[in-house]
This record gives C-alpha cells, structure tokens and sequence, in this order.
C-alpha cells in the first residue's frame, strides 16, 4: 500500500486505493482549525466553517484516489487539476474560514508571528509563489520527485504552501495585517496571472511531451496521446487555473466600485466615513 | 491480475545475449554514421535475423529481404500488453509524426507477436492502425516466433495462462532493435526512450537509406 500518490508505472486500474497519508494531511488540517479555531471561540460561524471544509474537501480531492493517483503517475492534465486545486481554490477558502481573532492569536507566536506579517508582504507572497510554481514544473525535477512518494509530497506541499502565500496579502483574515488597498490587490491578482503563462506555454506548445513521467505512463484513455494530454494540462493551467484569481479579482473590483459610490467626495463633511470592508 | 513486471527486467539479460549472438557473424563492413544516436550501442552490432512470418495481410514476409536497405526498427510484443508495447509504438509513430515524411519512407517499423492465441491478423492491424497505418504486423505460431527470438540468441517470451484463461500477461524482450541499411542492429531501445530521442535517432538511422 501507498501511503502518498506517487508514480508507480503499474497499469491504471480503476479499483479504489487507500492513501493513508492524504487522510492524515487533511485530519491533521480539520484538527489545527478544531483547536485554533473552533476550541477557543467556543463558537464558529457556521459561514467560516463551510469556507474552511470547502478548502480542506479539495484539497483532499486533489490528492487522494482517483484525481490524485491520476496526476502523480499517469496523466499530466489531472496533474495540473491537482496544481489548481492545491493552489488556486483550496488556499482561499480556507483563509476566508478563518476568522480575525484566530490569526490575531498567532500574531504572539514566536515563529508564526513573524511569518504572517512577511508573507503579506505582496512582492515576498509573489516570489514565493512562483518560485514554486517555476520549480516545481522543471521536467527533471517533475521526473524525479514523481516517482518517490516523499517528492511526490514535497511537490504538493509546496504547491499548497505557494498557494496560501498567493492569497494572503490578498484574503489575511485580519485586514490591517496587509495594508495593500483595493487597486493595489487587483494589480497584485494580475501581476499573478504572468508568471503562469511560462510553463503553461511551454506545456501547450512544446513540440514532444516534456515529462518522461506521463509520456511513458500506461496510456489511460487510448484517445488520448501524451502529447494531447500535455496540451489539455497546458490549457487548463493558464485557463481553468486564472478563474479564481479573476473571480476575486472581479469581487474586489466592484466591493471597490460599490464603496467609491457611497464614499462621499472629500471635501465633503462626511468623509471621515470609515470604509465597511477592506476586502 | 498479476502487474506486468517482467519484461523491463529482462532487458539487461537480453542486451547481454544480443553482444553474444552477434559475436556469431561478423559484421559486414559498410559505412553507418551513428553519431548523435542516444539509443545505447551494441558492441559488436547484431545481424539483421533471416525469418518468414506472415504479415497482418495473410501474405508471407520475409524479413530480411522485404527490409533490405532500409532503416528497420524490429519489436516483439502483444497487443493485451497494458504498458511497455503501446508506449514504444505511440512514441515511435508520434516522433515521425514530426519529422520530415522522407524519414517514414526510409524506415519499416515491424512488430511481431508473442501472443499468438489471442493476437489474430485482423486484431493485429487493428491495434496497430490506431499508431499507425504503415507499421507491418506479423503473426505466426507461437513455435515460429520462438525461433526468430532464438536465431537472435534473445530471451524466448513466456505465456503466464492456465487453460480457459483469456486475460494474461506474457512476459517478452520490451526492446526495439534497430537495424541499418548495412542490416545490422548497432543500438537498441530499452523501454523509457522519449518521443524527443526517436526523432533524433529516427533521423540517423534512416539516414542514407
């Protein structure tokens, strides 16, 4: 048994497989918000709470059987699902689950406190992010970590970790956390968006399949070459992957819109208005 | 169902007894450039084998003959196979996909079954079509076939089935030999050669055809 989805260059087979270690990953996540969240405030919002189980379900959808077996060893499209699902939708629902006084809290941490306020540094959050992106979509790196369950971690983890740095300076459940105003975090959601577009054409336009790991996989779908399946992943990537950052880019955009509208003009004796939200 | 394991293991046994069998005949001394190929060489080269199989098409072929002065990339395998077979022939028929058509004409792809029973001519062409159209498939018994892997000094396939049983595996070299127009193999493809190093290699090979 395989505790972590990993190449294995055995033929796919649609019976189920057990994945302890995806199972302990996404307890040990329910567990931390159960006593960091939950357990202190004797009481969660009920909106909080489904913001976060949303996150903790795709992140345990990206990685167990069959979408996480699939993209560790067989097929570079559910690969890039998994990509997606770790980075770019799981992410921010979890940090919209989680409610300011419980990130106030880590703030006197003697790690994490440090930690939180240099993650919403935007360029930092940015680097990190596609520092990991870049890496972690290097062939010979992909090749070599696939094929051993502890790589096959390494590069998930990683893309989970560059995903919540992605979104921090964007959704940090304490607004004064990160200063960035709201023109700011849409040029910030944008400038991510560039980045991406490098392994996702490389992955669209390479002229042979560039990862021996799926190239030499048995063949799932015989429809399905390993150059058309590298082209799917390659378009989903750029395509499927911006529709997050596009969505919460099109939120703030008009939250920004709607609050210009009912902010009066500033020489107007109400101006000292606060706005409602940041966010 | 028992994970087919067995054929990448047998590759280093075979690449042994390919360097034995060639030290059978000598090699003919026609001038091949092999530079840049990223397949691994076999020293001293192995003789293109003499054998009569018939083709997907019911008509005799004979190997030696039908393939003289062109590149020839000669494979044995079946069409049950869930991995190393279908991958080898996609990534070949992908690579010249790519290449100029001139590469195609000057190489004969052959693929010969090591599972008789269930790999019928027409089941043969079938599964071949969906790679490509001009690859040759050859049938014969399990006994004839036997004798061209022997006459190559390779290791004999093995039929892991008890009577009635329709869904097995079979156990067989997982190489592609590759033979010159001077009908000699100098290099070998063991499984894990990607669609970027057969085109490379296709364009050497067939070079001079």
């Amino acid at each position: 048994m395989q505790w972590w989805c990993s190449a294995t260059g055995q033929p796919w087979t649609w019976a189920w497989q057990a994945y302890p270690g995806v199972w302990l990953f996404v307890g040990l996540l329910a567990y931390w918000y159960w006593r960091t969240v939950v357990r202190p405030a004797g009481s969660t919002r009920g909106r909080d709470l489904g913001w976060f189980a949303a996150g903790v379900l795709c992140i345990w959808v990206g990685l167990d059987w069959p979408v996480g077996a699939l993209g560790a060893g067989y097929l570079a499209t559910f690969h890039t699902v998994t990509y997606i699902l770790l980075s770019l939708v799981a992410p921010p629902c979890l940090l919209l689950g989680i409610p300011p006084a419980a990130v106030r809290r880590g703030l006197d941490h003697r790690l994490a406190g440090p930690l939180i306020h240099g993650v919403a540094r935007p360029l930092v959050a940015l680097t990190i992010f596609n520092v990991i992106l870049l890496l972690s979509h290097v062939p010979a790196i992909v090749d070599g970590a696939m094929s051993s369950q502890l790589g096959a971690l390494a590069i998930d983890l990683g893309w989970f970790l560059g995903g919540v740095a992605l979104w921090w300076p964007v959704l940090a459940p304490a607004p004064d956390i990160c200063r960035m105003g709201r023109p700011m975090k849409m040029a910030y959601l944008f400038a991510s968006t560039l980045v991406p577009i490098i392994p996702s054409a490389f992955l669209t336009f390479a002229e042979y399949p560039l990862y021996a790991t799926y190239e030499l996989a048995p063949r799932i779908f015989e429809k399905m070459t390993a150059q058309q399946d590298q082209q799917v992943a390659g378009l989903i990537m750029k395509l499927v992957g911006d529709l997050p950052i596009w969505f919460a880019f099109g939120v703030i955009f008009f939250r920004w819109a709607k609050a210009s509208e009912i902010t009066p003009p500033p020489d107007h004796p109400g101006s000292r208005t606060p706005i409602p939200s940041q966010v | 169902m028992r994970p087919f394991t067995h054929a990448p293991r047998l590759a280093p046994l075979a690449l042994l007894l390919l360097v034995g069998a060639a030290g059978c005949k000598p090699a003919e001394p026609k001038a091949v450039s092999l530079d840049g190929l990223t397949g691994p060489k076999v020293t001293p080269p192995i003789v293109k084998p003499d054998f009569l199989l018939n083709t997907t098409e019911g008509k005799p072929f004979n190997f030696r003959q039908e393939t003289e002065g062109y590149a020839t990339l000669l494979f044995f395998g079946y069409t049950h196979c869930p991995d190393v077979c279908p991958v080898h022939l996609a990534n070949i028929a992908a690579a010249l996909k790519t290449l100029n058509p001139d590469v195609g004409e000057q190489l004969k792809v052959v693929f010969v079954t090591t599972d008789p029973a269930r790999d019928t001519p027409e089941v043969v062409r079938s599964w071949l079509d969906k790679f490509d159209k001009r690859f040759i498939g050859l049938v014969g018994t399990r006994e004839s076939v036997s004798a061209v892997l022997q006459q190559m000094r390779l290791p004999p396939f093995a039929i892991d089935s008890t009577p009635g049983d329709t869904n097995y595996y079979v156990d067989h070299v997982a190489m592609v030999l590759a033979f010159t127009r001077d009908d000699l193999a100098h290099v070998v493809y063991p499984f894990g050669v990607k669609q970027a190093d057969w085109a490379n290699d296709l364009v050497i090979l067939t070079r001079g055809s």
